[in-house]
């Protein structure tokens, strides 16, 4: 058309008004724009095709290309056992996220009781400890590698867990907790409107983002005990082999492992509390 | 209109002071609200306001009369209770309609029953009964945050009436409102006093036009001033009857001469000392 610039087209409206129309190009460097949604599908093609080239053409050594990954895969799956390792890290991490879990929760919902926040805020303040220095704690108080990386996990995404939980305690209005005495519950009762069913889903969400913590400290503490193996022990072991190949599709193994863990975070999360849905959607 | 003031006295103020850091807030308040009755029922509920200018303390007195705050001196008492009012007792619609938000509108009807002592199915009845009435029934399985403002409005006041023994505060209900949906807002709160349920309304308020245009009974909250200027602590310095002057219960009040006069008093001639 003529006199339509490549970034803007004039548009002429009813009242007379003539407004300017921002092209896709102008918009996805614009702040706070809204992109139409299949130049947003584009985009998204657009950087993963860049990626996967990036990838595939990158003459860097210590970056094994696609098909060396796949043949490592390959191998670690048929010949390593990756499957059981997947198995073994799974069960751990699972069991010490469910224990870190019940415990940052019960500490939570204690400090909101006087008593228990001081010692509530003292145990959240323990995740700046390193763990190289704790390990010999857990080491000395725990019997069997097993429950000392349990131990260990626990510890690490507790702390983060519990920090998460209090902050959302904390932000939570007074007027909502009267709004509930005004319904005539104790004082107990407006504890579990407004804590415990009430931050149900931001808590279930908070557990979702501090469960990352988890698997990236699962090769560290594999790492600790290797008896009892696990893909954190299969990949020190190709590292110290230097098979790069086998520590990238490791790492894309924790990585897929991670992402569909946080997938089943989300989906529960609709099913579980359909209100936060709601609330998400912004309406009707 | 006709009407009949009864001895029941549902609300009780009695030497009332409150201080918070060091501030004296408010200062013996003294009130009581009596019961009225009209002839063949309640066509015209009872609408009480407070009306003060803003950081009189209208919200903490609110919060006293809730049993949401507990005053320094003196005490609330509802419906003659020997014992000072606890929250719960009363009703309480804040400002911005609160709602138990993972809760469907009959979970949150259905939880005012049950905490007003109803059991099993006869609280989901009673529910299902307040939802019908009042046009809320095809929302029935909707969150709040699915609802529009005037459903929500509806919803959290039938709430409240579902597990209040006594009457209705509202806060500042016209407060941010734009003049259409104040005036939808005034209409409601006519509509829901002149419910046989709860049919008295005490509402507090800084809008001196709209909360006259609802009530029948206007009390004026301020400082009390000293040689020096204002002495700190409110208390209420002024009652109107709105029945006893015929300024009430009259439709299109609000467009006669004697109401904008009135109205005009307040403001020029009241508000000003109240400060």
């Amino acid at each position: 058309m003529p006199g339509e610039t490549a970034t803007a087209r004039a548009e002429s409206q009813p009242n007379g008004r003539v407004t300017r129309k921002k092209s896709s190009a102008v918009l996805a460097f614009t702040p706070n724009a809204a992109m139409p949604s299949q130049a947003m599908i584009a985009m998204t093609w657009i950087q993963i095709v860049a990626a996967v080239s990036f990838w595939v053409l990158s003459p860097s050594a210590i970056l094994p290309g696609p098909v060396e990954l796949a043949k490592a895969l390959q191998k670690l799956w048929f010949e390593d056992a990756l499957g059981r390792e997947i198995l073994t890290s799974l069960i751990l991490n699972v069991e010490a996220m469910a224990i870190a879990a019940v415990i940052s929760l019960l500490l939570a919902y204690a400090s909101t009781m006087p008593f228990f926040r001081p010692l509530v805020r003292f145990i959240a303040n323990f995740r700046f400890l390193g763990l190289a220095g704790l390990s010999l704690i857990f080491t000395v108080y725990t019997s069997g590698s097993h429950s000392l990386k349990v131990s260990i996990l626990v510890f690490s995404v507790s702390v983060y867990y519990l920090t998460s939980l209090v902050r959302i305690i904390v932000a939570i209005p007074e007027s909502e907790k009267d709004y509930f005495r005004t319904l005539g519950m104790s004082e107990w009762q407006v504890v579990y409107a407004t804590v415990i069913r009430g931050r149900a889903a931001e808590m279930w969400e908070a557990l979702r983002q501090n469960s990352a913590m988890a698997w990236m400290m699962l090769t560290t503490v594999e790492g600790l005990s290797k008896s009892e193996g696990g893909v954190g022990v299969l990949m020190l072991l190709s590292q110290r082999l230097r098979r790069l190949d086998e520590v990238y599709a490791v790492q894309l193994t924790l990585w897929c492992l991670g992402l569909t863990q946080d997938y089943l975070f989300a989906r529960s999360r609709l099913a579980l509390f359909p209100w936060a849905d709601q609330r998400m959607k912004g309406g009707k | 209109m006709e009407y009949t003031v009864t001895s029941r006295k549902l609300l009780s103020v009695q030497n009332l002071s409150l201080v918070l850091n060091d501030r004296v807030i408010l200062r013996d308040v003294n009130t009581e609200i009596f019961e009225t009755t009209q002839p063949g029922g309640p066509v015209h509920g009872q609408v009480v306001a407070f009306l003060a200018p803003s950081g009189m303390g209208k919200t903490q007195l609110f919060r006293c009369i809730a049993g949401l705050q507990e005053p320094t001196g003196g005490a609330v008492y509802v419906n003659e209770d020997k014992d000072p009012v606890r929250a719960g007792e009363v009703g309480v619609l804040a400002q911005d309609y609160p709602l138990d938000e993972t809760r469907t509108v009959l979970g949150n009807l259905e939880l005012a029953a049950r905490l007003a002592g109803r059991k099993g199915s006869d609280a989901t009845n009673a529910a299902k009964e307040k939802l019908a009435r009042f046009n809320l029934w095809d929302v029935r399985k909707h969150y709040p945050c699915q609802l529009s403002g005037g459903q929500r409005q509806r919803v959290a006041y039938l709430q409240q009436i579902l597990c209040s023994k006594h009457f209705l505060l509202m806060d500042e209900p016209f407060s941010g409102l734009d003049v259409l949906v104040k005036d939808q807002v005034a209409k409601q709160i006519l509509e829901y006093a002149a419910q046989d349920v709860v049919n008295t309304i005490i509402i507090t308020s800084h809008d001196i036009r709209t909360a006259c245009a609802v009530a029948d009974l206007v009390w004026l909250l301020g400082r009390d001033h000293g040689e020096d200027g204002p002495i700190p602590g409110a208390r209420i310095q002024k009652a109107y009857n709105l029945k006893d002057l015929d300024l009430c219960w009259h439709p299109e009040i609000t467009a006669t001469p004697r109401f904008f006069e009135f109205v005009t008093m307040i403001e020029k001639e009241d508000f000003p000392k109240l400060s």
